[in-house]
């Protein structure tokens, strides 16, 4: 693996740190299983490819309207659920199936390419550091100060409303917490992260494309899960951090499946040594099995 | 917990450590290139088989001077990213990026490998290149745009009163978009008039066919994977109610459509082939003209299908069966 390579890799696993915060916030937080990420990423690179290549719009503010994009698309998931009653899983389906659409209308087609178009890496260019260097700094950046912001966010006056909201809804609301406002609120942002993802994930990969999203709820998940099963959550910005170590891990199993050929693993074998690997870092840390306990007498050695 | 962390972190710093030390080995005159594909599909792999093909025939061949790296993002785009990435790390000879989205990645990890792609369909409009003739930088390449002029007239003889022709895709596809432009615009030549209906996905494709269905007088499949799922239903449908079926993909007559003209993507990824050699032996890919299959392979392949021809009402001339590469019965 080429240190290019692990700066790609680097590079991808923070877009999707972001990913993983928004289903965290969701999740984890709101105990909403939000579904709309599927379509809100996929959003997000279409809002910033045509705000870029039709509108000649400066990256910044095309993916800060991504963002904008994405809360949207939230918003408008938790507003069935919490108006009209339509469970959760339901509503978030419905904005995914019908963001579809929508992201072939702005695009106006199913794939509108970046390539030769400014984007936010394109500062970089003439640069003595090479531009794969610093395209992974530039994201880390970001990605540590999304971090940060969501970790004060939740510990202000409306962020402790919004974990109450989640943790148990009918004690928030006995308390005054309009649990309804939470979620518009709450899965907004989780929705805002994933399409500000799904921005400088096209940014990076040269192009906005209907079928981006396909997977990626699943991604952000794994991640979630992976990150808090390595990494003590206890706290928020404990659990906010192994979200994003999460993605990384996430990406370097991926990586490591890509490389893998010397095990004798096909092309095709990709998403199966992805899966093995993420199911082995959960057997070992899970002490009730039998095959963690087992990992860990090899790890004592 | 504490305990796990820690063996974790051994066990990934093992793990990283051993990816490190992977990287290949290559000796002088070892020339290597990559191919990578989104999803392994039939006519991409046969693409991928021609382009190996078409090296050997340039005298690259396999386990001799030549090394082929190959990789599939099994449908998933961060995934085609990785790869991207893991190719020009490894400072491979020439890329071979199959498809569009495929192309767009590697076109955008790297302005200095070699980039040689195939089976793009409109490499203009993706902005790989910015036009065929010596197109300039690192990418040229070969387009898999659907011989539609050829196929029309096909069409036109086997259904002589040919006026309106269904056309059912899948608008989230690209190619299948492009397609329906060129259709569009060879059809207005030759008097046909382009009647759309979009399926989204596969289960969209029965409605969408029948809401076709008395008002046109052929229906097309174009080579969209998303409707070619579900050809026979399409056909199906098509004998019940008389309404002949051809497809932008020969692959599609076996499976029961009446007839036509296509590329082989052997011969496709061979043309992509023949120009990768051509990097190899030192030409710069800018300088090498970017090409459209079915311009530069002199024969298309012409199928029919006598039974579904029959089912669907209308008979295929003797002039038609004389030229037919395959003839389904």
């Amino acid at each position: 693996m080429s240190l290019y390579e692990i700066l790609g890799t680097v590079e991808i696993g923070l877009v999707f740190g972001l990913v993983s915060l928004g289903a965290y916030l969701s999740f984890r937080i709101l105990d909403f299983p939000d579904l709309t990420v599927e379509g809100s990423f996929p959003l997000g690179a279409a809002v910033l490819a045509t705000l870029i290549v039709g509108w000649n719009w400066n990256p910044w503010a095309a993916t800060a309207a991504a963002a904008a994009a994405g809360f949207c698309a939230g918003f408008l998931t938790a507003w069935l659920n919490v108006r009209f009653n339509i469970l959760h899983i339901l509503a978030g389906i419905l904005l995914a199936i019908a963001l579809y659409s929508v992201n072939l209308r702005i695009m106006g087609g199913p794939n509108k390419p970046l390539l030769g178009s400014p984007t936010i890496f394109s500062m970089f260019e003439g640069w003595t550091t090479p531009s794969y260097v610093m395209s992974p700094i530039l994201i880390l950046v970001l990605v540590v100060a999304v971090k940060f912001a969501l970790d004060l966010f939740l510990s202000t006056g409306i962020g402790l409303s919004m974990r109450a909201a989640g943790a148990n809804p009918a004690m928030a609301a006995a308390n005054g917490v309009n649990v309804g406002h939470m979620k518009l609120l709450g899965i907004g942002i989780a929705n805002a992260l994933t399409a500000m993802a799904g921005g400088l994930f096209a940014q990076v990969f040269g192009a906005a494309d209907a079928y981006m999203g396909i997977g990626v709820i699943i991604i952000g998940l794994a991640s979630v899960i992976v990150g808090m099963a390595v990494l003590p959550s206890r706290t928020v910005m404990q659990a906010t951090f192994a979200c994003v170590i999460g993605a990384l891990l996430y990406r370097f199993a991926v990586a490591f499946a890509l490389n893998a050929d010397w095990l004798g693993f096909r092309a095709s074998d990709v998403q199966l040594v992805t899966a093995a690997l993420v199911a082995l870092t959960l057997v070992g840390q899970s002490s009730r099995s039998g095959m963690g306990r087992l990992l860990r007498r090899i790890g004592q050695r | 917990m504490r305990r796990s962390v820690t063996l974790n972190a051994v066990l990934l710093s093992a793990s990283l450590g051993v990816m490190v030390t992977m990287s290949p080995v290559t000796a002088a005159d070892m020339k290597t290139v990559a191919i990578t594909m989104i999803v392994e599909v039939p006519q991409l792999v046969e693409t991928k088989d021609g382009v190996i093909k078409g090296l050997a025939e340039k005298g690259f061949v396999v386990g001799k001077n030549l090394k082929i790296d190959y990789q599939n993002a099994n449908g998933n785009m961060p995934t085609q990213q990785q790869i991207a990435k893991k190719f020009v790390g490894e400072g491979v000879d020439v890329i071979v990026p199959i498809t569009t989205p495929t192309s767009q990645a590697v076109a955008a990890a790297t302005k200095t490998i070699p980039i040689v792609f195939a089976t793009v369909t409109d490499p203009i409009k993706a902005k790989l290149i910015a036009h065929f003739k010596q197109p300039g930088g690192n990418v040229t390449g070969v387009s898999d745009a659907a011989p539609i002029e050829a196929q029309l007239k096909l069409f036109k003889e086997i259904v002589p009163k040919l006026k309106k022709l269904g056309f059912v895709y899948n608008p989230g596809l690209d190619s299948s978009k492009a397609t329906l432009g060129w259709v569009q615009e060879q059809g207005k030549k030759l008097g046909i008039e382009v009647v759309e209906v979009a399926a989204p996905t596969t289960n969209e494709v029965i409605p969408a066919t029948n809401k076709l269905v008395g008002k046109v007088d052929a229906i097309y499949v174009p080579n969209d994977t998303t409707v070619v799922a579900a050809l026979e239903t399409v056909v199906k449908i098509g004998k019940e109610t008389k309404t002949p079926v051809f497809t932008g993909e020969t692959r599609g007559v076996g499976r029961g459509a009446i007839a036509s003209v296509g590329l082989n993507y052997t011969q496709v990824g061979m043309l992509a082939g023949h120009m990768v050699a051509e990097v190899l032996n030192g030409k710069k890919p800018g300088e090498i003209d970017a090409v459209i299959a079915y311009e530069k392979i002199p024969d298309n392949v012409v199928v029919v299908n006598k039974g579904s021809a029959a089912a669907m009402g209308v008979s295929i001339p003797d002039a038609v069966l004389k030229r037919a590469t395959k003839v389904v019965p």
